[in-house]
C-alpha cells in the first residue's frame, strides 16, 4: 500500500527534523508509544473492520517539551480515516511563565464554561489548536489566557451509531481567567471570560415554486457566544465548598426559528415559529465536602439552562445555535460507574436543561471495611411535553421534580468494599429509574444487584477474579395523565471471570445475557446472549498485546459526560501497545 | 509517484540521521516539569517536591477500582520507607466532573503521603499511557528509574525489591 503525503506533513516533519536537530546539542530526553488496534467483525450483520495506529512521542529539553500523536486510522473504529499528525502540542516552561502551542488542554472551575478534553473512545473531541499563555503573577495571583479553533468539531447524537457524525461544526475560541487566592489560600476566586464564533450548519425547508414540492437547504449559521463566570473555593480543616456560576449570551448571524411541515388533502406548506435573533442562558454547579474524621459526605448540586429547547428542537441536530456549547461540559452528578449494567443506564447528561443534586457518603468503618452511598435525582427544568413555542428560554425549576414530564432520574446506590490483603470483593445494590419524556412517556426502572464483585490471591504468582452483575428491569409507557398504556419486564446479567498470572498473563471470559424484547438482530430475530474471551500478554515491562473473540453486547456508554451508542460486534479485536 | 518517492528520501535522508543522533543524545529520562494542584487549589510545581529523594509518582482515579487497591498498600510502603529517604506522590487525573471525589476518598482511605491534582492531565499526557494506575519511581536528581502500570496484588514485591536496592540502608532494622 502506498500514500502520499501532503503538503503540509512533509513541511511539518521537516520542521520538527530540524527541531529534534536543534534541541539535540542539548541534553534531553525522550519518551513514546505506539497502540495499535485491529477489529474485524460484524456490526449487526454488516462488516465491520478497523485499523488504528496512534504513534505518541514526547521529548523533554530543559524548559521545552513537545509532544506529538501520529496516526494511521484506516477505517478507524468511529469519526473519519486520518493518516498524519493527529495532534501535537509544544510547550515552552520557564519560571512563572507557561506557553503551549497546539492543541490545547484546559478547564475553568468546574468546566460548565470551558472544559476542553478529549474521550478518543467515543471520538470526542474538542480541542482547540491555538495558543495558551499561563502567568504566575506571585503565589497569590495566577492568569490564562487561550485562543485557538476547532475546525471541525464532529457531534454524534446518543443515538448515533456509525463512522458518520450527525453533523460538523467549528468554533473560534478566546478565554481567559485570573486565579485569586487568599493570604492563607482558604478563599480561591477565578473570574473568567469566554468568548466564541460558532459556525454551525442548519436546514432550512422551503416549498419549490414549480414543483410544489418541499426542499431541504442547509446553511451556515453563524453564533457569537459571550459567557462570563466566576468560579470560588472555600477550603477549611473539615470540609471545603465549591460554587461556579456563568451566564452565556448568544447573537445569531441571522433569525431562525422551528419549522415544521403542514400537509393537507390538497397542499402542503411550511410552517415557521419562535423566530429568535438570540438567546440567553446560565449554568450554576455547587458542591459541598465535609469530613468527620474519614467519613467523609459530598453534596453536587447543579442548575444548567444553557439552552432550553422545545422537544422539536431537541431532536434536531442541525440546530446548534440553542444548544450548549461543545466546550460548555460540566460534572455530569453522577458516578462514573464502573460497573457494567450500571453504566449502561447512566444517564446522558442534558447542560441545556437540567437540575439536580447528588449526595454521596463515604464511610469507613475498619481498615478492610468500606461502606458507600449514593442519591441522585435529576429532572428538566421545563416541561418536555409541551409543544407551544418557548418565549422564555430561561424559564423552569430551580429543584428536580419527579413528574414524568420532566423526564426525571433517580439513582440510589449502596456499596460494601472489602479489601484485605489477599482477598477483595464488593457488593453493591442500586436501584435507578428514569422517564424519557415526550407525548408518550417512558419509564425505566431498574434493580441492579452485584452479589460478587471479587478478586483473590492463590499464591504469590496467581490472581483470581470473578464479577457478576445481576439486573431486572421493568419499562412502562404512559400518557400524559399518567396512565399506564404498556410495557415489558426484562432482565439483564454481566459475568466475567479471570486468571492473572503475575502481570504476564491475564486470560478472561465475559458473558451477557438479556431477555430484553427490543435486542434484536438485523433479521429481527431476539439478541440474548453474548460470550467472549480475552487473553493478555506482557512479554516485557513494555509491551502488552491483547486479544479477544467473540460477540460483545454493546449498549450506551458514557465516558466523561459524553454518551454514545455502541452496536454489538462479533468478531476479533487485537490491541498492541509498546512504551519506549 | 516520482515527486512521491522524492519526498520519501528526502525525508529519510533527513529523519535518520536525525534519529539517530538524537539517540546517541538522549539522556536519561527526567521527570517532566508541569504544575499541577493541591487539594486546596494552590499550585504546586511537582518536580520541586520530588527533588532530594526517591519519590514514587502514582497517576489514579477515584474511578479506578485497581488504583483503590493500590493506595493501601502504597500508603504502608510510604509509611515503612520514609526514613530511609523515600515518598510517594499520588496525582489524581480525575478530571472536573469527577475531581470532587478525590479529597473525600483520600481521607477515608487515610492516606499519610501527599496527594496532587492534575485535572486537565497535562503531565499524565506526557507519559504517552492511557493505563491507570501507572508508576514511575524518581530519583533524587530528577530521573526515572522505573515505571509499572497496573495493579495486581502482588506488584508491591517487585516495587519493594527495587525500593531495597535505591534506598540508603536501614541502620536499625536488618531487611
Amino acid at each position: 500500500m502506498s500514500f502520499t503525503l501532503p503538503f503540509t506533513i512533509k513541511t511539518k516533519i521537516v520542521f520538527l527534523s530540524l527541531l529534534f536537530f536543534t534541541v539535540g546539542v542539548f541534553p534531553f530526553s525522550w519518551n513514546g508509544s505506539l497502540n495499535s488496534r485491529l477489529g474485524e467483525g460484524d456490526q449487526l450483520g454488516v462488516r465491520y473492520n478497523y485499523l488504528e495506529n496512534f504513534l505518541s512521542l514526547s521529548a523533554n529539553a530543559g524548559s521545552l517539551r513537545l509532544q506529538l500523536e501520529l496516526a494511521y486510522n484506516q477505517p478507524p473504529e468511529y469519526g473519519y480515516s486520518l493518516i498524519g499528525l493527529r495532534q501535537g502540542l509544544l510547550t515552552y516552561q520557564r519560571n512563572t511563565f507557561t506557553v503551549e502551542l497546539g492543541n490545547l488542554s484546559q478547564v475553568f472551575g468546574s468546566g460548565i464554561s470551558l472544559n476542553l478534553f478529549e474521550e478518543r473512545n467515543i471520538d470526542f473531541n474538542n480541542l482547540p489548536v491555538g495558543i495558551k499563555l499561563d502567568y504566575e503573577q506571585s503565589d497569590r495571583v495566577w492568569w490564562t489566557a487561550l485562543v485557538g479553533r476547532k475546525a471541525p468539531f464532529q457531534f454524534y447524537s446518543p443515538s448515533s451509531n456509525s463512522r458518520i457524525p450527525d453533523a460538523e461544526a467549528d468554533y473560534w475560541l478566546g478565554a481567559v481567567r485570573g486565579i485569586f487566592s487568599s493570604r492563607n489560600q482558604n478563599l480561591q476566586m477565578t473570574p473568567y471570560l469566554v468568548v466564541s464564533l460558532l459556525s454551525s450548519p442548519i436546514q432550512e425547508f422551503s416549498v419549490d415554486v414549480t414543483s410544489e414540492k418541499i426542499v431541504i437547504d442547509t446553511l451556515m449559521l453563524d453564533v457569537a457566544v459571550s459567557t462570563t463566570g466566576l468560579s470560588t473555593s472555600f477550603s477549611r480543616k473539615n470540609w471545603d465548598l465549591m460554587l461556579d456560576g456563568a451566564w452565556t449570551s448568544k447573537i445569531f448571524s441571522q433569525p431562525h426559528g422551528e419549522q415544521y411541515i403542514l400537509v393537507t388533502s390538497t397542499s402542503q406548506g411550511i410552517f415557521t415559529k419562535d423566530m429568535i435573533s438570540g438567546t440567553s442562558g446560565y449554568a450554576f454547579y455547587g458542591r459541598f465536602n465535609r469530613y468527620f474524621d474519614a467519613i467523609s459526605l459530598m453534596l453536587e448540586y447543579k442548575n444548567y439552562k444553557l439552552g432550553i429547547e422545545s422537544a422539536n428542537e431537541k431532536t434536531d441536530h442541525f440546530h446548534q445555535a440553542t444548544k450548549p456549547l461543545p466546550y460548555q461540559v460540566g460534572p455530569t452528578g453522577l458516578s462514573q460507574h464502573d460497573v457494567s449494567l450500571l453504566g449502561a443506564i447512566t444517564h446522558p447528561v442534558d447542560y441545556g436543561d437540567e437540575a439536580g443534586f447528588n449526595l454521596e457518603i463515604r464511610w469507613p468503618l475498619t481498615f478492610e471495611w468500606t461502606v458507600r452511598g449514593q442519591v441522585s435525582v435529576l429532572s428538566s427544568s421545563d416541561d418536555r411535553s409541551i409543544t407551544a413555542p418557548i418565549t422564555d428560554r430561561l424559564q423552569g425549576r430551580a429543584l428536580p421534580t419527579f413528574h414524568a414530564n420532566y423526564a426525571p432520574f433517580q439513582e440510589y446506590l449502596i456499596e460494601l468494599e472489602y479489601a484485605g490483603e489477599n482477598f477483595a470483593t464488593r457488593e453493591i445494590i442500586a436501584f435507578t429509574q428514569s422517564t424519557l419524556s415526550g407525548l408518550t412517556n417512558e419509564t425505566a426502572q431498574y434493580l441492579t444487584v452485584v452479589p460478587a464483585y471479587l478478586t483473590f490471591r492463590l499464591n504469590d504468582n496467581w490472581v483470581l477474579g470473578l464479577v457478576s452483575e445481576l439486573q431486572t428491569a421493568s419499562i412502562k409507557s404512559m400518557d400524559q395523565n399518567e396512565i399506564e398504556i404498556g410495557g415489558f419486564d426484562f432482565n439483564s446479567a454481566h459475568h466475567i471471570i479471570s486468571a492473572d498470572y503475575g502481570s504476564n498473563v491475564s486470560v478472561a471470559a465475559i458473558w451477557d445475557y438479556t431477555n430484553d424484547p427490543t435486542q434484536v438482530d438485523e433479521a429481527g430475530q431476539p439478541l440474548d446472549n453474548w460470550l467472549s474471551g480475552e487473553v493478555s500478554l506482557r512479554p516485557t515491562r513494555d509491551i502488552q498485546i491483547r486479544a479477544s473473540y467473540g460477540a460483545e453486547k454493546g449498549g450506551v456508554r458514557c465516558t466523561g459526560g459524553v454518551c454514545r451508542v455502541v452496536n454489538p460486534f462479533e468478531g476479533t479485536r487485537v490491541t498492541l501497545e509498546v512504551r519506549f | 509517484m516520482a515527486s512521491t518517492n522524492h519526498y520519501r528520501q528526502v525525508i529519510l535522508r533527513l529523519l535518520a540521521p536525525v534519529l539517530l543522533f538524537s539517540l546517541i543524545w538522549a539522556g536519561s529520562q527526567e521527570f517532566p516539569r508541569a504544575a499541577v494542584k493541591n487539594l486546596t487549589g494552590q499550585r504546586v510545581e511537582l518536580h520541586d517536591t520530588i527533588k532530594g529523594k526517591l519519590t514514587l509518582v502514582n497517576f489514579w482515579a477515584t474511578y479506578c477500582v485497581p488504583c483503590r487497591k493500590e493506595m493501601k498498600i502504597l500508603n504502608q510502603l510510604n509509611t515503612q520507607y520514609a526514613p530511609r529517604g523515600f515518598q510517594v506522590v499520588g496525582v489524581a487525573i480525575d478530571n472536573s466532573k469527577t475531581v470532587g471525589r478525590v479529597s473525600g476518598l483520600v481521607r477515608s482511605q487515610k492516606l499519610d503521603y501527599q496527594v496532587l491534582l492534575d485535572t486537565d492531565q497535562n503531565l499524565y499526557r506526557t507519559f504517552n499511557t492511557n493505563a491507570m494506575p501507572f508508576s514511575v519511581l524518581v530519583n533524587s536528581e530528577g530521573e526515572i528509574i522505573w515505571e509499572h502500570t497496573g495493579y495486581i496484588p502482588g506488584d508491591e514485591v517487585e516495587l519493594e525489591k527495587i525500593l531495597k536496592t535505591y534506598l540508603a540502608p536501614d541502620s536499625t532494622h536488618a531487611d
